[in-house]
């Protein structure tokens, strides 16, 4: 069970009702129905929460901190940070300090922007692309979801991810640092919880990727708290001093506003997932050999689009828009130099290389495999072919593949039942026939 | 010869056909190869180079002849691609493997293509490359990657 805990989302069993909407929509061929209930393999979730979206039920749900906050009371001083896509929830635009206000009047000591963490990164992307050490494509380590889909989907691109925290767990750093300094408390009796607009942030916080521990403590989701800063922001007033993140940094909620910020010479985005797989398939062929960075984020319209955000991501993004306009486009020089000097001393490094994870592969043995691919091909040929997934697996492919590696049988596709049923009907039809011949020649002689 | 050593390793064979001028099919092929690769687990450098030889084949099929086959076979210590096609074939060999030389027409190297690095490509991913070419009739092209050389 303790490896469970590690899947950023469950499923509600009860409220699961076997449609295979997930299935269909896993980009990692992650889910599968048995027994009327999804179930995820573990090592192939992304953490995109592309699931938590479609499933009609709400019967997927992402496991974050509880909403009443008790985690809270384990730390003798705790900090909310904020993904910038909170700005962007509240129909209007209004200024940063009072939304941070309010999150902290929910219960926090103090309140920190995600987005700092992104004005740090920008400094260190520069930084990295100038070094020119790097393979090219770099390929941006900002979303956490895009970092696994590498590990696996597209293990060869590894090289190409940038060796950076991410915005959150720089931001995340600097935070324990700066109120451990200021405030004289123990770094481990600081708690950080992350206000998050999606699944992958929770997993990257449980298992990060890069680093063996991560600076964040919990993860909260956005739309879960959601109502209670609505209700506090009727009170609080405008705090401006907790706002210090730049414009271009609070940019990167949306897709594109981390290139705006990196400013590499030759660059690509590409968001939404299937957007940005098609990317990594032309990227593995080599084809954007000329490009200098990448930036991919697997949620439609970027961070928000997130799976735990409240309002419409194409709203979000205007609200983005307008409110980046009323601020300051970067952070004063002194403080950009600062971060300058930490890169240097590769503060914002990762202290770990990332692994692949080649999960896709039916056994471990490559002569086993083979037979288990050629086994594969053969079953194929006798499926229909009409990917209905009323068998659980997303394919017929994936179901043929399941059945070689022994997951599944073949009589879980609804069209091979029938056959089967069909066939041991007429099989029995043929028994009895023979039998009232039998019967019927008894009589006869008898006569 | 090495394949007899070794009874118990089947090699799986495959064979896609293809199109001249089928953009819309273009790539499947390679990436059913690709997938195939993938699932039985060499590492992800190895199936990268043979994708990038699959995938440039394929699409010298789509762009220059009239139709052709690849045809592979893989086994643990071996993988093979052939790209054979009916097609005008090469004329210059030595000048086709150049960096940068092409003879695809405007309008394909407007689409992208025709870069003149597709042989070269193919050629820097591949520990075996043969190239047979006879004019007005065809090409025939294979390429062999040793996974654990």
């Amino acid at each position: 069970m303790t490896k469970k805990h590690f899947l950023c989302d469950i499923v509600d069993a009860e409220k699961c009702n076997g449609c295979t909407n997930c299935v269909k929509n896993c980009p990692t061929e992650a889910i599968r129905v048995r027994k009327g209930t999804a179930i995820t393999i573990e090592e192939r979730c992304i953490n995109c929460g592309n699931c938590i979206r479609t499933c009609p039920y709400h019967a997927k749900i992402a496991i974050t901190d509880p909403l009443d906050l008790r985690r809270l009371r384990e730390f003798k001083y705790t900090i909310a940070l904020c993904s910038p896509v909170l700005y962007s929830q509240f129909h209007r635009v209004m200024p940063p300090g009072k939304i941070l206000n309010a999150v902290k009047a929910l219960g926090f000591d103090d309140v920190f922007q995600e987005s700092i963490g992104a004005d740090a990164f920008m400094v260190a992307a520069r930084n990295l692309l100038k070094s020119r050490r790097l393979k090219k494509p770099v390929i941006s380590s900002a979303c956490p979801a895009v970092v696994k889909l590498i590990q696996v989907r597209f293990p060869s691109l590894i090289d190409n991810i940038a060796p950076l925290l991410s915005p959150m767990e720089i931001a995340a750093k600097l935070a324990r640092e700066q109120v451990s300094r200021n405030k004289g408390i123990p770094e481990d009796q600081i708690g950080i919880f992350m206000i998050t607009p999606c699944t992958a942030k929770v997993t990257s916080i449980k298992r990060p990727v890069g680093i063996d521990k991560s600076p964040i403590d919990g993860a909260i989701a956005m739309i879960h708290l959601y109502g209670n800063i609505l209700n506090a922001l009727n009170t609080v007033p405008d705090d401006s001093s907790l706002a210090k993140a730049s414009g271009m940094a609070i940019g990167w909620a949306r897709s594109g506003g981390e290139t705006i910020a990196v400013n590499a010479p030759n660059y690509l985005v590409a968001d939404g997932l299937n957007n940005v797989i098609s990317i990594f398939e032309e990227a593995e062929m080599g084809h954007f050999k000329d490009v200098d960075y990448i930036e991919c984020l697997v949620c439609q319209g970027g961070c928000v689009g997130g799976p735990l955000t409240v309002e419409n991501p194409f709203l979000a993004r205007i609200m983005t828009r307008d409110l980046i306009k009323k601020l300051p486009d970067s952070l004063p020089p002194e403080t950009l130099k600062t971060a300058d000097d930490l890169y240097q001393k590769g503060y914002f490094h990762h202290s770990k290389t990332i692994e692949a994870h080649s999960v896709m592969t039916l056994n471990q043995d490559i002569s086993k495999a083979i037979q288990m691919v050629s086994r594969a091909e053969e079953i194929l040929r006798t499926l229909p072919g009409l990917d209905c997934c009323s068998c659980g697996s997303p394919s017929c492919r994936a179901l043929a593949e399941d059945i070689a590696q022994g997951y599944a049988s073949v009589t879980d596709c609804i069209f091979k039942l029938l056959e089967n049923i069909q066939d041991s009907a007429q099989d029995m039809l043929n028994l009895l026939k023979k039998e009232k011949r039998i019967r019927d020649m008894g009589k006869g002689s008898k006569k | 010869m090495e394949k007899q050593k070794k009874p118990v390793t089947k090699d799986i064979k495959h064979e896609y056909s293809i199109k001249g001028m089928d953009f819309v099919a273009a790539g499947e092929a390679s990436s059913n190869i690709k997938h195939t690769l993938q699932l039985i687990g060499f590492a992800p450098a190895v199936i990268r180079r043979a994708a990038i030889a699959a995938y440039e084949a394929e699409m010298n099929i789509v762009i220059h002849a009239w139709e052709g086959v690849l045809i592979t076979s893989i086994s643990p210590e071996r993988i093979e691609i052939i790209a054979a096609d009916t097609g005008p074939g090469i004329p210059d060999i030595d000048q086709a493997m150049k960096e940068g030389y092409s003879t695809a027409p405007d309008h394909i190297r407007e689409m992208g293509f025709g870069a003149g690095m597709g042989l070269p490509n193919i050629r820097n991913v591949s520990d075996e490359f043969t190239l047979d070419s006879s004019l007005g009739r065809g090409t025939t092209l294979t390429v062999v990657i040793y996974p654990t050389a």
